[in-house]
């Protein structure tokens, strides 16, 4: 009995073996390769467009941009030549001369001296059109009386920007810092990938001094004796028309900005983190 | 065997389907996850609110990868494309930590993919490949049944020279196999010949005993089987001195015989259970009847003279009645029971009171 139980089993065996393999073998599928894009653009399309053409926009940061994009695709560019609106705000490092000469954005927001590192004569190709009003960056910290000083400086953790063409970021207080003779130590500076992250290590009291400006509404409401005014080197940001953009849109798209730019100043997001209540025993 | 095919073919559809969708939907993940970190790491290091546009992404995806177009190794695709129900991309914090598996770190920060699919499936195509398989699967059977019992067949003449071992691994789907080989002496040949009898595997298990029993009395294979069609039936043939049990001839001793008869007899008359005489007074009026039938078919002078002088006792009845239970039982086995006497207690007399078990069988004197 046990030589035809055995048959039967491998009989068996092998049955489910073979035909779980085509099974799975004729119904493996695959997807196609799939095309994402970039995810650092927001776009949108241009009401009664009258060409098919884009119209490219450079951000260094991507706060309201889809009321920007709103902006420019119901009211400012309808029944234009461009059809479709796309406002990025990629990696610094990635915005490079050939950008600039190809005038791949019609409008940027940018530092002047930032274009000229990349290109001398970026003015045969782009426009300077208005700034935003000088905005101020601070050192933060949480105890008083901040100097720009070694002595002070000691045994600090500093936060800032990886990103080294920042100009609040990383740029203004590192070149303050260095003029004042401090000179920090590996352990001391740490670099973070972006604003939020910097911006909640310092108030989880991770780091002791970071630099930013007053855009969020917890460093509106920072006391005034827990910060210090970076002032040193004044750059502006400013906006930038690419020559090959219609002369007619220059005027509306000044207007579109300064309307952007009071929405940028006015009610601050606040971030994600939120200080816990400290309690007095 | 239509049942069974069916099924085969719905847990083929079924399985053929769920891979299909499965393996899809990973291959899109595995391409998800080798894409997105680099595409999200450039689109967050310019964000101020993480989460913001993480969800914006995570709408910007939605939309791209509505229907995301796949391919199988088969020219015959089973599934058209694949929809993206439902994609979000979250930062894992201490409160949310998701158990999937789709995740990359930003900047220390782990941040999370849940996403579900949707599959268009081309049903025509899923019916015939399934199709397809169940024939194919079908066939194989059919193939390696035959293999199986060339293989048994084999050994079966490998192992000729043990029949036990022989027997037991003879290999074929008759059901009686497995009975006659127990309960009959033949060789194994010639039992898998008569199980390939298309009469032998009509049997019911009832009759496949009378076959058995036909078979060990020495009957050929052909009068055996008529003996197992027999109807359960009870005939005496006191010319040649036996009776026949559905169909089987069994020869008894005269006198046994008798009584044998006269009880059947009673139960043809529906004459009601037989009393034994009590121990002081014999039945002198049934002795007559028996001392009669045994002058008629010649039955031992003894025996009548017995009668005669000292009527029917309940002893001699006891005596008999065994003879005849020792005499069934040594040809028909357990299933002379079904031929035999029950008994049950008088409550009056406290003696017992004896019947042939006459149900359901026609009795033929």
């Amino acid at each position: 009995m046990q030589g035809r139980n055995s048959l039967l089993v491998s009989k068996y065996l092998l049955t489910f073996i073979v035909f779980s393999i085509a099974i799975l073998g004729l119904s493996k599928h695959q997807v196609k390769d799939i095309t994402i894009g970039q995810l650092y653009v927001q776009q949108c399309d241009v009401v009664n467009a009258k060409g098919d053409q884009d119209f490219n926009v450079y951000l260094p940061v991507n706060l309201r941009v889809s009321e920007l994009a709103k902006q420019l695709c119901e009211d400012t560019l309808k029944g234009s030549i461009y059809s479709r609106v796309s406002i990025s705000w990629q990696p610094r490092e990635s915005l490079t001369s050939d950008l600039i000469i190809s005038q791949q954005f019609n409008l940027m927001m940018h530092r002047a001296h930032a274009i000229t590192g990349l290109l001398p004569n970026w003015k045969d190709f782009y426009l300077q059109s208005i700034s935003l009003p000088s905005y101020e960056t601070f050192w933060f910290s949480h105890n008083k009386n901040i100097s720009v000083t070694p002595d002070y400086f000691t045994n600090k953790r500093i936060g800032l920007l990886a990103d080294k063409k920042s100009a609040s970021g990383y740029l203004m207080p590192m070149s303050q810092i260095t003029q004042a003779g401090v000179t920090l130590t590996k352990e001391q500076l740490h670099l973070y990938p972006n604003r939020e992250v910097l911006i909640d290590d310092f108030l989880r009291e991770k780091i002791d001094l970071m630099p930013s400006t007053m855009h969020i509404q917890q460093l509106m409401e920072w006391p005034v004796e827990k910060r210090l005014l970076i002032t040193e080197p004044n750059a502006q940001l400013s906006w930038f028309i690419s020559n090959n953009t219609p002369q007619n849109l220059s005027t509306a798209l000044t207007v579109a900005v300064k309307e952007y730019q009071t929405k940028l100043f006015s009610g601050l997001p606040r971030t994600t983190y939120a200080k816990p209540k400290v309690t007095t025993l | 065997m239509k049942l069974k095919a069916v099924a085969i073919y719905l847990v083929v559809s079924l399985c053929l389907s769920l891979h299909a969708w499965h393996s899809a939907s990973s291959s899109l993940k595995q391409l998800l996850m080798t894409e997105l970190p680099t595409l999200t790491d450039a689109s967050l290091r310019n964000s101020l609110d993480e989460q913001q546009e993480l969800n914006r992404i995570s709408k910007q995806l939605v939309t791209t990868l509505q229907f995301v177009a796949v391919d199988n190794i088969l020219p015959i695709k089973l599934i058209e494309r694949l929809q993206v129900t439902q994609l979000q991309l979250l930062k894992v914090t201490e409160r949310n930590s998701y158990d999937s598996a789709l995740k990359w770190t930003f900047n220390g920060q782990k941040i999370a993919m849940q996403i579900s699919t949707k599959a268009d499936f081309k049903l025509v195509n899923i019916a015939l490949v399934s199709l397809l398989l169940t024939f194919v699967f079908w066939k194989s059977q059919l193939v390696l049944n035959r293999l199986c019992t060339l293989i048994s067949k084999d050994r079966d003449m490998t192992k000729h020279s043990n029949s036990i071992d022989a027997k037991n691994n003879l290999q074929h789907d008759c059901a009686a196999f497995k009975l006659l080989s127990s309960k009959t002496k033949l060789p194994a040949d010639e039992l898998k010949a008569i199980c390939e009898k298309g009469d032998v595997k009509m049997l019911s298990t009832n009759q496949l005993h009378w076959f058995i029993i036909a078979i060990n009395n020495d009957l050929s294979i052909e009068s055996a089987l008529t003996v197992a069609k027999q109807p359960d039936s009870l005939v005496f043939d006191l010319e040649n001195q036996c009776v026949i049990i559905h169909g089987l001839h069994i020869r008894l001793a005269k006198t046994p015989l008798f009584y044998y008869y006269w009880y059947a007899q009673r139960e043809v008359n529906h004459l009601p259970p037989y009393l034994n005489p009590p121990l002081n007074k014999s039945d002198m009026e049934s002795a007559q009847q028996l001392s009669k039938l045994m002058s008629k078919y010649k039955g031992h002078q003894k025996a009548i003279r017995d009668l005669q002088e000292g009527g029917l006792k309940g002893k001699t009845l006891d005596q008999n009645r065994n003879k005849i239970k020792a005499e069934l039982q040594k040809v028909l086995g357990e299933l002379a029971d079904e031929y035999l006497f029950i008994s049950e207690r008088d409550i009056k007399t406290a003696r017992y009171k004896y019947r042939l078990n006459a149900q359901g069988k026609s009795i033929t004197i």
